[in-house]
């Protein structure tokens, strides 16, 4: 369920020198603002907030669950060199109680543009050069925070990628708030809570070892079905829109994905074959070389 | 797709006269049956006959894990020329990595010696499960070899050996985790020469056990699927599978024991090995057929001829029996024949020819059949459902 957003007058009040908050959206603990800089600037401001309870086992260790993360994506998005990652903001990371609630808040860059799930659209059929395009910039960002970073995004999905008009960047990939880093101590509070978006998450994720063999072609899967999506103006390699949870997760597990050749026979067999490639259940069969996809997508 | 010889005892002019005809592109020798001054001999023979083609040297490491066993035939591998890499060695020895680098620095500074066209990284075999220590050293060996052969600033390729035993195959799990891993090394070399150890080195009947096949042809979808170069070692009749699933390469000799990999060539010998049966390699039958068969079938059914004049090895005036070298040419030949239904980058359309030649060999043996022949178990059909349940088996692993 989604945070219930810090209202603009709290944020004024606690940020003085900040000015136009203006909400964009929210997540679980997460609720993100555009804000004007005292220089005119415009930047995104993220509230984290942070369970106040710490009575009981579980608040202590939702709390710390959500300050590790916070911490974690601050330092991913310090370190991280790709363009095709957000870039943090002016103001680092602070905690600050509003409304009641402590919450860590700190300012990402502000992106022109719009989410990709908002230019996915059931008439849009985006060219080839788009869609390579689009791939790359998520295969450029997967390679650098698994090279660099040891890390898996984890939540590759439209909602997460900003389509900036850029032409140096033209797609950017937003939050990451769930990001793991394979060679650290795990954040997750419940064992049986898999932090992903269901619709988007590799079949692996699902078996309860995952994090064993865990890595950046979980993020190749998502960066596939997501591909899929815009490719075809929303449609899903296995979902149907109207699938509850279970249905959903049980066609990660079993069911064979549409092709992507069969939806856009105009698209070359090379891309869509590779797309294809990038949604098998099998992360094994999801091509693990970063830099011959990269040319590939050349 | 190339055919390298797989070079082993007794090689004679075998191996010049398959590069002279255009056969074979090359060829793999293998250090247990040729002594150094005679592999640099025979490799700058063929460097200067046949500047194009492929040279490599299996240093066969994966003997010394065996190398102390009691009667151990090693060869040239041992002995006052032996070749200064090896040694016998106990998995304790490599269960430390500084062991493992140290025998991948003397194994590829003495590949970088030789004429030879790539390097062919040594490592053990696999063999009981892939979630083992055997499979760690193994691993270790893959992790360090790219490394040790940038060190070396020598531009020519580098090929790590994957040796896994069928046994080791068993485990799907294990698999898939394995490859997935040996697909996301941090130094990746150029390609693999994938090997399969066999328990024993007869050719099965059916070509191959339930899910090796299969299991083997997954091995190669997965590493082509990332870019890598694929030779397959001792691939013989399986060429045309294994190339659909995505091998750039493969090798065969002319025995028995270079035509399925096992450790067994190096364990003590049995008796008096009997002198084999010369065999003709049919295009149309998926197979193998003794050089008496051929001679009862030929007329009557003359598609299992693979024609050209590759054929006339097998004259009938002389009972279709073939000299020895003709009898390696002929099954080259046929391996080249064979290699022709895989359509590059198109494991779909290579398993469709090999559906379509499935049935044809299928029609064929029916033929044969009605016509009152009986052939011999290694030539008869029990090939063909295996291969059929084999294809499909790797269809649904590749998830195709």
């Amino acid at each position: 369920m989604p945070a219930k957003p810090i209202s603009a007058t709290t944020l004024s009040s606690a940020f003085a020198d900040l000015r136009g908050f203006q909400f964009i959206n929210a997540g679980s603990y997460k609720s993100v603002y555009s804000v004007s800089l005292p220089d005119g600037a415009q930047e995104v401001l993220k509230v984290i907030r942070l369970p106040l309870g710490v009575s009981t086992v579980d608040e202590r260790a939702i709390r710390r669950q959500e300050l590790g993360r916070a911490q974690r994506e601050v330092s991913l998005l310090r370190d991280c060199r790709s363009p095709f990652v957000v870039k943090l903001g002016s103001i680092a990371p602070v905690i600050r109680e509003l409304d009641g609630d402590d919450c860590v808040v700190y300012t990402e860059e502000f992106l022109p543009g719009r989410e990709l799930s908002a230019v996915i659209q059931p008439s849009a059929r985006p060219d080839a050069t788009e869609i390579k395009r689009l791939l790359r910039c998520l295969v450029e960002a997967i390679r650098s925070l698994w090279t660099a970073q040891n890390t898996v995004h984890r939540d590759i999905k439209p909602g997460n990628i900003f389509a900036t008009g850029l032409d140096a960047r033209p797609y950017v990939l937003l939050d990451l708030g769930i990001a793991y880093n394979v060679k650290e101590a795990g954040l997750t509070s419940k064992p049986e809570f898999i932090p992903a978006t269901p619709r988007y998450m590799a079949p692996e994720m699902l078996d309860p070892n995952f994090r064993e063999n865990l890595s950046y072609r979980a993020d190749l899967y998502a960066a596939g079905v997501t591909a899929f999506e815009f490719a075809t103006g929303g449609l899903h390699p296995l979902a149907r829109s109207a699938d509850d949870l279970i249905r959903t997760l049980t066609r990660i597990l079993h069911q064979e994905p549409r092709r992507l050749a069969n939806e856009r026979p105009d698209l070359p067999g090379a891309l869509t074959g590779l797309i294809d490639q990038f949604n098998k259940k099998n992360p094994a069969l999801r091509p693990g070389n970063l830099n011959l996809i990269l040319q590939l997508l050349t | 797709m190339k055919i390298l010889a797989q070079h082993g005892s007794k090689a004679g002019d075998r191996i010049a006269q398959g590069l002279a005809d255009g056969l074979i592109d090359g060829v793999i020798y293998g250090a247990k049956d040729i002594a150094p001054a005679r592999l640099i001999e025979k490799c700058r023979e063929h460097a200067s006959n046949h500047p194009s083609s492929l040279r490599l040297f299996d240093p066969q490491y994966y003997a010394s894990i065996v190398a102390a066993e009691p009667g151990v035939r090693l060869g040239a591998l041992d002995g006052d020329e032996a070749y200064p890499y090896f040694g016998a060695r106990r998995r304790r020895d490599l269960e430390h990595e500084n062991r493992v680098i140290e025998d991948l620095e003397s194994c590829l500074n003495y590949q970088q010696t030789l004429p030879v066209t790539a390097f062919i990284a040594p490592n053990i075999v696999v063999r009981r499960s892939l979630d083992s220590v055997e499979a760690t050293i193994a691993k270790d060996f893959l992790r360090n070899a790219a490394k040790i052969h940038e060190s070396l600033r020598d531009p020519r390729p580098l090929f790590a050996t994957l040796a896994v035993s069928t046994d080791a195959l068993r485990d799907r799990i294990e698999l898939q985790n394995f490859l997935q891993e040996v697909t996301e090394l941090e130094r990746p070399p150029t390609g693999f020469y994938v090997l399969i150890e066999h328990p024993d080195s007869d050719i099965p009947p059916t070509l191959e056990e339930p899910d090796v096949l299969s299991r083997w042809m997954m091995i190669n979808r997965v590493l082509s699927l990332s870019g890598y170069q694929i030779i397959n070692g001792y691939a013989d009749a399986l060429t045309p599978y294994l190339g659909a699933a995505g091998a750039t390469t493969v090798a065969s000799g002319w025995f028995n024991t270079l035509k399925v990999f096992s450790l067994k060539k190096f364990a003590p010998s049995s008796g008096m090995a009997r002198q084999p049966v010369p065999r003709y390699t049919s295009v149309r039958l998926l197979k193998s057929i003794r050089h008496t068969e051929l001679e009862l079938l030929r007329s009557q059914f003359p598609q299992i001829l693979n024609g050209g004049p590759i054929d006339n090895h097998y004259e009938e005036d002389e009972g279709s029996r073939p000299s020895s070298i003709g009898e390696a040419l002929q099954n080259w030949d046929c391996l080249r024949l064979l290699a022709r239904m895989v359509v590059p980058g198109n494991p779909e359309a290579s398993l469709d020819l090999i559906k379509a030649a499935l049935n044809s060999a299928e029609e064929t043996y029916a033929e044969i059949g009605a016509s009152g022949i009986s052939l011999r178990e290694r030539s008869n059909n029990e090939h063909i459902q295996l291969l059929r349940e084999e294809l499909a088996a790797f269809k649904e692993l590749a998830e195709m």
